[in-house]
Parts: C-alpha cells; sequence; structure tokens
C-alpha cells in the first residue's frame, strides 16, 4: 500500500536579474526563490489498484512520484510504500519497485535490449528460470521478440517504449510508477501498450500510478483520478464521479455554409465559444441549454449534418479545473 | 559481497560491449593522443640529449625516458581511464534516476563501468613491454612487471575516488569540467606526466610527495620498467590504501549531503 500524508516539497531556485550590473551582482551573492512543488499533499492506493494522476505541466505530478520511488527527498511529511520509507533507498524496496519513464530511457541506447536485461537480471538477481519465462511472455505479448538483439538506437520510439516496458516488468515489480508510459507514441502503439498494461493489472495485481497527458490513457486504464493543480490534489475519486459532475456537456457539431461572422456573434450572445474547421462548426453546450441553442440554430441559419456527443475526458477534467478555480 | 563483484563485473562487460560498438572511435584516439605525446617527448629529449652532449640525465638514458614517456603516458590513459562526466553528466542530465531505482550500489557500478577502458589500455601497456624489451632492451622483469601493474589498478581506484568527489560536486554546481581539468593537469605535473620527478628542483620535489599524485603515476611506472625507486611496492601500496580511505570517505560525505540537492531533472 502507498500511504502519503501532509506531504510538501519545496525547491530552492536560483534566479538572476537581466543586465550586466546584475550578473556581477550574483558572482558575489546567488539569489534564491523558493518554490512549492507539493503542498500537503495526502493519498492512499491499495494493491491492485490502479491512478492516474493527472493534472497541467508543473502541478507536480513527476514530483510526487519521485518522491515515492525514493529519488529525491519531502521536505516534510511521510511516506510510506510497501511499508518502506522511499527515501532510505533500501534494496528489499528497490528490488520491488519500477519506474517507467517514456521521457527517459533506462536501457543501453548503444546496446541491444538483450544485453541491458541480462543486467538486470543481475541487478535483481533474478533466477534463470524466471527470467527466460518473464522475458518470453513480455516480448511475446509487446510483439518485439524480434528486435531484442537490434541496438537500441535503431527501434522506433514504439518499439523502444515497449523494450523499455519489459526491462521496467522482468523482476516482477509489486510497484509500478508510469511516467507519461505513451509518449510521443503513435495510435497504434499507445493502443497496444494500454492494452499490455490492462493484461498485466490482471494478471499481477500490483500498485499502480500512471501520470499520462494522454486522457486516454486515463479513461481506459484508471478507474480512480487525483487530479493535481499548483502542487496539490484537488481531486482524488473515481473517474466516473468527475465524469458525471462535470461531463454534462455535450459537444454540438453541424455543417454550415454561412458566413462564419454571424454565428460566431450569435454565439457570443449565448455565452459560448465555437470551433470552426473549414465548413465545420464544433461548439460546447450544457445539456440544459443544448435544446434551445439548437432551436434558435435552425430558425436562424442553414446546418446540416448535426450531431451531439459526449465530450472527452479532456473536456471534463478542463471544466473541472476551470471550476474549481472560480470557487 | 558477491552480488557487489556481479554487478562490477556486469557493469565492465556492459561498458566493454559500449566499447566494442564505437572501437574505431576508442582506438583512434587513443592511438592518436599517445603516439603525439611520445613523438613530442621523444624530439624534445633528443634535442636535450644532444645540446648537452650527454648519454645520460638524471639517471635517464633516451632509450629509458622513451619508455618512461610512452607508460607513462599509457598510465595516464589507464587513470583518467571514461573521462569526466562519469557521474556529473548522470546528475546533470538525469541519468542517475535509474540508478537509485536499481537495488545495487552505484559507485561500485561506476566503478566497473571506469574499468573498462582502464583494462583496456592496460592490456596495450603489457603488450608495449614486450616491444621495449625486444627493441629497446629494457631492464624488465616478471615480478616489477606483476607489482607496476597491481600498482596501476590501485592508482585508478584512488583517482576514481578523488574524481568522483569532484564529479559529485555537480549536485551544487552547474560546471565541474574546470575542476576536474584543473585536477588532471595538477595530476600530470605532480605525477610526473610533463617531467619525470628527478628532474624537478628540491623543494618543490619534496613538496609534491605531500599530494597523492607521485605514488599515482611516477612511483608505478618506476617500478614497472624496473627502475631504481626511493619507495617499495609495499610502501607505495599503503598509501594508495591509505589514499583510498580518504577519498572514499570523502566521497561518502559528499554524497551523502549532495543527495538531499539532487532534483531527478531529465524525468
Amino acid at each position: 500500500m502507498i500511504k502519503v500524508n501532509n506531504l510538501s516539497k519545496t525547491f530552492k531556485v536560483p534566479t538572476k536579474q537581466a543586465g550586466l550590473k546584475n550578473a556581477f551582482k550574483s558572482l558575489i551573492k546567488k539569489e534564491y526563490i523558493t518554490k512549492t512543488a507539493l503542498k500537503d499533499v495526502n493519498l492512499k492506493v491499495s494493491k491492485g489498484e490502479i491512478l492516474g494522476l493527472v493534472g497541467s505541466n508543473g502541478a507536480g505530478k513527476t514530483t510526487l512520484v519521485k518522491i515515492l520511488s525514493g529519488i529525491i527527498s519531502s521536505s516534510t511529511g511521510s511516506v510510506s510504500v510497501l511499508g518502506f520509507d522511499p527515501w532510505k533507498r533500501k534494496n528489499a524496496y528497490r528490488e520491488k519497485l519500477s519506474l517507467i519513464m517514456g521521457q527517459k530511457a533506462q536501457l543501453w541506447w548503444d546496446l541491444p535490449a538483450a544485453d541491458s536485461y541480462l543486467l538486470l537480471k543481475e541487478i535483481y538477481q533474478i533466477e534463470d528460470q524466471r527470467f527466460k519465462k518473464n522475458l518470453q511472455k513480455l516480448t511475446d505479448y509487446l510483439g518485439v521478440k524480434d528486435q531484442l538483439n537490434v541496438p537500441v538506437r535503431k527501434l522506433s520510439l514504439g518499439e523502444r517504449m515497449k523494450m523499455e516496458l519489459v526491462a521496467a516488468l522482468l523482476h516482477d515489480p509489486q510497484v509500478i510508477f508510469l511516467d507519461e508510459p505513451t509518449i510521443g507514441l503513435d495510435i497504434i502503439s499507445q493502443k497496444a501498450i494500454r492494452e499490455f498494461l490492462k493484461e498485466y493489472m490482471i494478471e499481477h495485481n500490483p500498485i499502480m500510478i500512471l501520470t499520462s497527458h494522454y486522457m486516454q490513457d486515463i479513461e481506459e486504464l484508471c478507474p480512480r483520478l487525483a487530479l493535481m493543480r499548483a502542487g496539490e490534489i484537488i481531486y482524488d475519486g473515481p473517474l466516473n464521479e468527475i465524469k458525471n459532475k462535470f461531463g454534462d456537456v455535450r459537444s454540438l457539431k453541424f455543417d454550415i455554409d454561412h458566413q462564419r461572422s454571424d454565428l460566431e456573434d450569435f454565439f457570443l450572445k449565448k455565452n459560448l465559444k465555437m470551433q470552426c474547421t473549414q465548413n465545420q462548426v464544433s461548439v460546447k453546450v450544457h445539456i440544459d441549454k443544448l435544446t434551445e441553442v439548437m432551436k434558435d440554430l435552425l430558425n436562424n441559419f442553414t446546418i446540416s449534418n448535426i450531431q451531439t456527443s459526449q465530450v472527452d475526458i479532456d473536456t471534463v477534467i478542463e471544466s473541472y479545473l476551470s471550476y474549481e478555480k472560480k470557487s | 559481497m558477491k552480488k557487489n563483484l556481479n554487478i562490477f563485473i556486469h557493469a565492465f562487460t556492459i561498458e566493454l560491449r559500449k566499447v566494442f560498438a564505437y572501437k574505431l572511435e576508442f582506438w583512434a584516439s587513443f592511438i592518436f593522443s599517445t603516439a603525439a605525446m611520445v613523438i613530442v617527448s621523444y624530439l624534445l629529449w633528443q634535442s636535450i640529449f644532444e645540446l648537452n652532449q650527454v648519454s645520460q640525465m638524471k639517471g635517464y638514458t633516451l632509450n629509458a625516458l622513451i619508455i618512461y614517456y610512452f607508460c607513462i603516458a599509457i598510465t595516464h590513459k589507464i587513470l583518467v581511464s571514461s573521462g569526466m562526466g562519469i557521474i556529473s553528466r548522470d546528475i546533470y542530465y538525469g541519468d542517475l534516476n535509474k540508478y537509485l531505482l536499481y537495488p545495487v550500489n552505484y559507485q561500485i557500478f561506476k566503478l566497473g563501468t571506469y574499468f573498462t577502458k582502464s583494462l583496456l589500455y592496460l592490456s596495450v601497456l603489457l603488450i608495449s613491454l614486450i616491444g621495449f624489451q625486444i627493441f629497446l632492451s629494457a631492464n624488465l622483469n616478471f615480478l616489477s612487471i606483476v607489482q607496476g601493474i597491481i600498482l596501476i589498478l590501485s592508482s585508478t581506484v584512488t583517482f576514481f575516488f578523488l574524481t568522483s568527489i569532484l564529479e559529485l560536486l555537480a549536485f551544487w554546481a552547474d560546471h565541474i569540467w574546470s575542476l576536474g581539468i584543473m585536477i588532471r593537469s595538477v595530476m600530470a605535473f605532480c605525477g610526473g606526466f610533463m617531467i619525470p620527478l628527478s628532474f624537478f628542483p628540491e623543494s618543490i620535489y619534496n613538496f609534491i610527495h605531500y599530494t597523492p599524485f607521485p605514488y599515482l603515476l611516477y612511483y608505478p611506472i618506476k617500478l614497472l620498467t624496473n627502475q631504481e625507486s626511493s619507495y617499495s611496492f609495499f610502501t607505495i601500496f599503503s598509501i594508495h590504501l591509505f589514499w583510498i580511505i580518504v577519498f572514499y570517505i570523502g566521497q561518502q560525505l559528499v554524497w551523502n549531503k549532495g543527495k538531499y540537492k539532487y532534483t531527478g531533472v531529465g524525468i
């Protein structure tokens, strides 16, 4: 289990004022500002649970993951993962842990992944039989068996990410942190990795924390969501709850051959913001106003191909964040 | 202990495979830098010998000096091995993250990596000794070679711990390359890389012996090439052990302070 109580983290960041005079000043005295990366974070994640950690850049997601994995220390508060204090970096803890970083490779760039796996076998003291079994299973599932002996630098981004996943899971970790595992991947590779993670969760039941900017990752993998803003967790609960609460917005799409300015004025009067691509218009409308807007539209404009659909999770989270900001 | 040894060996072999992936670059840089050093020294000392009309200076013949420069150039390479950045690069680019996650000792891992190039250079040195014996009538013997090699290896460990203290300063400083260059220059001067220490004025010669550097380069080469030395194998080895302990303690202190400064950039 992961238990985080009143966790805070501040960084001292050096600052430099513009200008030559200030450049000389900074030689004598360095100035710092204190940046709060995490503020009173409380969190509990149980075995078999997968938590989606979401927030804009600088919200504190990666800092939290770094603290949980023992890479950096906290300023105040307490952290316990599987009963260990991550910062003490006990080998018994590190053997049960894995961190997959979408933007940072752990495989040796110039060598085939097979070489890195052999090293990881030694690092994690994986017995021969278990190593062979896990390697075969993981590479079979991810479809990278044929690339095992190709230098990592010659693999495609998708293949490399799959190899990273194999490396991270070879030792059967009980806690897995996934920091943007699908970043930069094409849709097919993203889907393959999501499918793999789903299967892996069912089979191994680890604790998993996933941070991603791709909401589809969150929507498909995480029944629970923690939303972060400016170092704080502002929402921690079921994904469905936030979707139900803030998902009462519909996306209205239609085709039009009228001048765009007329239409823009029309929506501006209704406090709505439209988006236009060629002759297709889309606008997000609250479910209560949907009938009225459609009626007015049909009365005032010649439109065709009208469609309404549920908004995606990005919009839901955006709505939640702006709601939180206002309140 | 067994695990650490395994990790050391695996770190060594993985680095070896990396070197083999770029073998041309590795050997080209080694051969050109060593050849340049030996050729320049040969031309310089040949002129000095001719100008002074002598066959020996401070106990060195021209042949002995050529062997000395060749050996010290390679030994210097063995000591500085992977060059600056073996630890600081990990800190600057966030690559340290992955090592912090592994249940292994980071220093052991890095030492294994560090030794890879060192041992490759050492193999060249050993082959060269055979050549010196045949073509330059060097006065070598088996025991002195074994002792010299052991001392070169312990010098490498000593220098690794010394440089790792500097490299760990990357937790605080944005650039530590200049410190690395500085320490290498000091070692080159005080270790007899530029001129054999016996050519130095007595006061400087005496002062230099308070630093670890003569014992890292100059004396191991003296033993290796079976030249008269004021220090025995055991004395030099004990001095190495002393400095290894000092630098190891220093490195641990810096690491324990610095790890709180690490921000894990690069994720």
